[in-house]
This record gives structure tokens, C-alpha cells and sequence, in this order.
């Protein structure tokens, strides 16, 4: 029943909000607090190799502070082009200049349950379906691993997470790494997956993400993931989460500092490691609730602070990854969907290479579901047609069928101009209702949660990708089974 | 208006308007004026506090007035408190509250919004700050009997640190002479009670109340 579609790159970036002036303003201020200030790296490896570049290395506190020519080398040196593979090649994305992917959501510990409608644990059984659904659904190109089962040993529980993924779709997968044991083996495997490391540099079907922590740290886990993947040259995203008036400062000026102190530092890191190492400028930052303490996902300034970031990245010529489409809505509502199509739409005007969190993700990414996984699938088309825009040429400004039709006519829809441009012209929804209400009450009166649950449904029965072959399996099994670290 | 009384509520405005610099001169002033520094504490610093707390919790007053709060209360503190211990004297407490986020996990910023709730409702905080080793945790229990110990986690995975801790207690025969509160983002009622926890703090309002409660039940 899924048809699958090849992913077509669709540029976005219409929206800029910072002069070439003010962003020069926020990269000279970068340049500067991490001149001054330095950032805590609590990984000796990288404090080491920091000193040995030019920085000068405090031992006592971690702190490096790193003369700014050597953080304008890296973003010199860092490629502009990131090629992420799936085991499919229809599923390759390149992240490049203003072009668009999305990424389906991560890490959620709680699930709404399709039968019952309860939220619950996620089990492994979930992770699987899940990851199931978001292959079947074309506005995801990329898959994390949407849920943290709790029915899992605790030991190698990241190898045994990717073996689960990659078994269930044929799209680039992103992961977490726990330190960079964790890193090492699910290289390992995807390589047993690709034959051989040499060629999974060639087809990376699996990229790591590095989370710095605010302000100005990079803590020890993460760097040894940011590490241990350049050590690979294996495509790496380095994402600040900054919290404005929390872990940075309040104004969104303030923040973007200290986020491109984090990431640009992080950048520097991979470079220093191995140079030319594929490496992503990641970005989930947004503003405390200074009411509750908590991060507002859904909020306007996290799409803000999106675009400004955006507009950083692409000056640097660096790929960039944002977010959207997460809510702090417990429940899929009006909230939830408000603040889904307000931030996917900020991200992709944005010209985000990789919008991350896009599907599923409810209730400030503790808790997920399937139907939001089809409705979010549906926002990101609406998403992607706006972007699109329009264009003009003779075939589209249609003059002769205006003529044909003319001022006697009464309509187009018998043309063949308005068939061939359809498909290209109309964004057509899967799980919208647009009936008149009589039809729409005859069918049950459904909303549109009920309708996504139902497509879920079917898509969990009928689809299913191709399978691995069993030696390759095999392998991959023998490195969940003997995962020494955590 | 007294002098005294005038003294004691221009400590509360300093601490409600959050200005450190104020407080500790207001407090020195309170000094010079022979004013009791456990009366300075109790009738000034402390009104300004629970004020703030009160109007936190209410929704008029937001994080960062809190927080400043609690530094112009420091403030004062730091100038009272040598007198206090020239004098012998201690401030009374409800309880002792041993609180810290556990190993592996270097956030901070909802303890310490605890803490200051707790601090502003009467309680003797201890912070022993972020990514702290079990073994410290057991140490400093030993060391400080604290009424109630605190854990703090935001990632999952360091959560399985606070099971841990909780273990910990019990095989050093600690476990029945302290409470334990657990919280933090991933932390629910459910898991709180599966890990052997006493009470689950949701946010700071709820802390407070959580901890009240079980120096309630004691007596």
C-alpha cells in the first residue's frame, strides 16, 4: 500500500530577521566570550587537543579559552555539504545551503497507547512500530529512536536500540550515542550493514548526535560521542539546547552567543579530531518558563531563535539542524496542533537542513503517538507547500487556457492544463477533513485524531520494509548480546 | 513606626525587591541598632522571603525575582550570621534538608529553585550541588542527619542513581532516620514509589508542601 517516494530536497529560508550587520555583531561577541571565557570540556582527550592547538587549557577547572583565529579556521574548514544515506539510496538527504528534511521525534519515555488510548510506558514493541509508521510516511526522512523502551537491560541499550531501527526502516538513522563505547559498535554494526567501514564513510546510514550543555559546557558523555564519530568521520550534529533567562540569558541576543560558543567550539572539537569530519550546527534552544522552570517547546521565540540561528549557520556555510513541531500540549488539541504548525513553519522558513522532533512528539517530548505521528506527517505537507511557493512561468500563468475558457466559460476543471498541474500546484491532505458537514457526519462525525489512528492502523498492517539479510542481522546481534559499557 | 519595626520591614522590602547590597547594609544597620540578629532573621528576612514565595506561588512573582530573593536573604545572612555565632545562638529550622542532584547528572537549576522554596518555607538547606557519587550522599547523611534528603535527577538515565542512593541508605542501616524526597523531569508518583522513595516533589510548590508533610507525619 505505501508507495515510496524518493526524498526531493525543497528549499525553504524565506525568512530572515538579523541584518548581515547584526549577525556579525552576535559572531564577533562569539568570538570574543570564547576568548575570554573559554568553555568547560570535561573530556581530557578534547581539553588536551584544544591546548595543543592554541588554546589555553585550564586542568584544574576543564576551562579552554580558544583564540579566535582557531575557531575561524574550523568554520573554514568544516564541509559545507553533509550527505546522510539510508540503506535505500531513494532516502538519501544532503544537507546543504536552504534545503529541508525533517527528522521524526526522540527519546520519549511515555506512549499513548492506538487501542486504548491511555498513556503507558513505551515498550521495545512501540520503538518498533513506530519507527514502522514514520517509514511509511513521506514528510519523515530521517528516523531517531522515537521512544525509550522500558522493557530493555540496561547494558548496551543504544546498540540494542539501532539494531531495532535499522531493522524497521530504510531511512537515515540518527542516534545517541552513551559514550563513545556505544559509539564504536553501532558503527561497527553499520558498517557489517554497508560492508566495511571504508564504505560507510562513503554511505554514512548512521550519523550521532552531540548535546552540549548550557551555558558553555561540553560534558563528558557527549563529547566522547563528538569524539569517537570524527574519529570515524562519521556525519556528527552538535546541538545546544540552551534555556533563555535559564542557562543563558534572558534576551535571545544573549542567548544565540552563548549557543554559538557551544556549538562553534563543538565544531572546532571534530575539526581538531579529524579534519574535513562531517559535522552538523545543531540548535534546540528556547526560553525558560519563568513560571514553572520548565523549557517552552512549542513557544514563538524557539522559532526566533531558529531563524537567527539559521541565518548564522548559513553565513558559516555550515549544514545546519533545528527543530520543530514539538508542543507542550499534553494531549494532541488545539494547543498542540497551534504550536506544531507555528515552529515546523518557523523551521522551515527558516531554511533548516534538518528539521528534527517533527512527528509524534507531545507533552515537552515526554510522551509520544501514533496518530500525532500521522498528523505531524500532515502539518510537514502543508509545511512544505508553503515553502514551495509559487511560480511563474508561461505554462503557469496560463494565458491561453484563460483564453480558452475565457469570460463565457464557467470553468477549468476540464482541462488538461489542470491536470498536469495538479499535483505540482494543490497540496492534497491525507487525514483533513474538507467535506460538508453532512457527509462528514455520515461517516461518524470523526476528528482527526480518530481518522490519523485509522491510517496508522492500516500502514502497521500493510507496511513493512526491506528486510536485512540474516548474516548481516547475525552480526549486529553478537554486538547487542557482548555490549560491555553502558 | 519604631525605629525597630522600621528597620525589620526595610529587611523584608530589600529581600521582596531582591537587592543584595541593601539587605546586607539594612542588616549591619539592624546590628548598630542592638537589634536580637535571630529578630532581624525571623522578623525581616524571613517575612520578605515567605512574601516572595507566597506571590511565586500565586503567579504574580516569576523565577528570577525568586531567585534574587534568595540572594538579597544571603545577603542579610551574611552580615547577621557572625553575630549569631559570637552569641552561641542558631536559627531554628523546621527541618534539615540535605538535597543534590545525583551522580552523572550536572543539572541544577530546578534544585536550586527548591531550595530556595524550601529555605523561604523555614527549612535548613544543604546543597551539595550537581553530579553527586552515592557514596557522598550515604557520607554526608551520616555526617549531618538530615531530616529529609533530597534527590534531583533530569536525565532518565541518571534517575536509576537515585534507586541507588535509596539502596545505598538501607544496606548502611540509614534508611529509617532519614526521608526521602525524589524529584526531577522524568520522575513520576509511580516511579518515586517503585524506587522506595517517601514523597515525590512534581515542582517546587509541591516540594515544599511534600516535605512539610512528612516532618508532620514525624511528630
Amino acid at each position: 500500500m505505501v508507495i515510496r517516494v524518493p526524498i526531493q530536497g525543497i528549499e525553504g529560508g524565506q525568512l530572515k530577521f538579523l541584518s548581515k550587520r547584526d549577525l556579525m555583531k552576535i559572531h564577533e561577541s562569539t568570538l570574543d566570550v570564547l576568548e575570554r571565557f573559554g568553555v568547560r570540556v570535561h573530556e581530557k582527550t578534547a581539553l588536551r587537543m584544544l591546548e595543543d592547538a592554541g588554546a589555553k587549557a585550564d586542568y584544574k577547572d576543564e576551562v579552554a579559552k580558544i583564540p579566535r583565529y582557531l575557531v575561524e579556521e574550523s568554520i573554514r574548514k568544516a564541509p559545507s555539504k553533509v550527505t546522510l544515506c539510508g540503506r535505500s539510496s531513494d532516502y538519501d538527504v544532503i544537507l546543504e545551503g536552504k534545503k529541508v528534511y525533517t527528522a521524526g521525534g526522540a527519546d520519549a519515555i511515555y506512549l499513548i497507547d492506538l487501542e486504548t488510548h491511555e498513556r503507558r510506558p513505551a515498550l521495545l514493541k512501540d520503538l518498533r512500530d513506530l519507527t514502522r509508521l514514520q517509514d511509511a510516511l513521506s514528510n519523515i526522512h530521517v528516523v531517531m529512536a522515537i521512544v525509550d523502551p522500558k522493557d530493555v537491560p540496561p547494558l548496551g541499550v543504544d546498540r540494542l536500540r539501532y539494531y531495532e531501527l535499522v531493522k524497521n526502516t530504510e531511512k537515515h538513522i540518527m542516534r545517541d550515542g552513551q559514550g563513545g563505547e556505544g559509539v564504536k559498535d553501532q558503527i561497527k554494526m553499520a558498517a557489517a550493514l554497508v560492508g566495511g567501514e571504508e564504505e560507510l564513510r562513503k554511505r554514512p546510514i548512521i550519523s550521532f548526535v552531540d548535546c552540549t550543555t548550557s551555558p558553555l559546557k561540553h560534558g563528558k558523555t557527549n563529547t566522547e560521542v563528538l569524539i569517537e564519530a570524527a574519529k570515524h568521520k562519521i556525519p556528527v550534529f552538535i546541538e545546544c539546547d540552551a534555556m533563555a533567562g535559564g542557562t543563558a540569558p534572558v534576551t535571545l541576543a544573549g542567548t544565540l552567543v552563548v549557543q554559538n560558543a557551544e556549538v562553534l567550539s563543538g565544531i572546532l572539537i571534530s575539526q581538531l579530531v579529524n579534519p574535513k569530519t562531517p559535522v552538523v550546527y545543531g540548535n534546540m534552544s528556547s526560553i525558560m518558563d519563568m513560571r514553572t522552570a520548565n523549557m517552552a517547546l512549542g513557544a514563538p521565540e524557539l522559532g526566533l531563535i531558529q531563524v537567527i540561528t539559521a541565518q548564522l549557520a548559513q553565513h558559516y556555510k555550515i549544514p545546519f539542524e533545528g527543530c520543530g513541531g514539538m508542543t507542550d500540549s499534553k494531549v494532541c488539541d488545539a494547543q498542540s496542533s497551534f504550536e506544531k504548525t507555528l515552529t515546523l513553519m518557523q523551521a522551515a522558513m527558516a531554511g533548516t537542513n534538518l528539521i528534527h522532533e517533527m512527528a509524534g512528539m507531545l507533552d515537552s517530548l515526554f510522551t509520544v503517538s501514533y496518530e500525532q505521528v500521522v498528523i505531524d506527517n500532515e502539518i510537514m505537507g502543508a509545511v512544505y507547500r508553503t515553502v514551495r511557493g509559487a511560480e511563474v512561468t508561461d505554462e503557469t500563468l496560463a494565458i491561453d487556457v484563460i483564453g480558452e475558457v475565457g469570460p463565457l466559460g464557467s470553468h477549468f476543471l476540464a482541462k488538461d492544463h489542470t491536470r498536469r498541474f495538479l499535483k505540482q500546484e494543490h497540496w492534497l491532505p491525507e487525514v483533513l477533513s474538507r467535506e460538508r458537514r453532512e457527509s462528514w457526519e455520515k461517516k461518524g462525525s470523526r476528528q482527526i485524531q480518530e481518522v490519523a489512528r485509522e491510517t496508522a492502523r492500516k500502514i502497521l498492517k500493510e507496511h513493512s520494509p526491506e528486510p536485512i539479510e540474516k548474516d548481516v542481522l547475525e552480526i549486529m546481534e553478537e554486538i547487542v548480546k557482548t555490549a560491555k559499557h553502558q | 513606626m519604631s525605629e525597630v519595626s522600621g528597620v525589620l520591614k526595610g529587611l523584608a522590602d530589600a529581600v521582596i525587591i531582591g537587592d543584595p547590597k541593601l539587605t546586607e547594609e539594612l542588616a549591619k544597620k539592624a546590628i548598630t541598632a542592638n537589634i536580637d540578629p535571630l529578630i532581624a532573621i525571623e522578623k525581616g528576612l524571613t517575612i520578605g522571603i515567605r512574601k516572595v514565595g507566597e506571590l511565586f506561588e500565586r503567579g504574580q512573582l516569576f523565577l528570577p525575582d525568586l531567585m534574587m530573593a534568595a540572594e538579597a536573604m544571603k545577603g542579610g545572612l551574611r552580615a547577621l550570621e557572625p553575630i549569631l555565632r559570637e552569641r552561641k545562638e542558631k536559627r531554628k529550622f523546621l527541618a534539615r534538608f540535605l538535597i543534590g542532584t545525583v551522580e552523572g547528572d550536572i543539572h541544577d537549576i530546578g534544585k536550586n529553585i527548591v531550595s530556595v522554596m524550601l529555605d523561604a518555607n523555614g527549612f535548613e538547606v544543604i546543597d551539595l550541588g550537581v553530579d553527586v557519587p552515592t557514596q557522598t550522599f550515604i557520607e554526608k547523611v551520616k555526617e549531618l542527619q538530615p531530616d529529609i534528603l533530597g534527590l534531583s535527577a533530569l536525565l532518565y538515565t541518571t534517575m536509576l542513581k537515585m534507586e541507588e542512593v535509596i539502596d545505598r541508605l538501607k544496606e548502611a542501616n540509614l534508611r529509617n532516620q532519614v526521608k526521602v524526597i525524589v524529584g526531577g523531569a522524568p520522575v513520576t508518583e509511580e516511579i518515586a514509589r517503585k524506587i522506595g522513595a517517601d514523597e515525590y516533589g512534581e515542582d517546587a510548590v509541591s516540594a515544599v508542601i511534600k516535605a512539610k508533610k512528612l516532618m508532620e507525619e514525624r511528630i
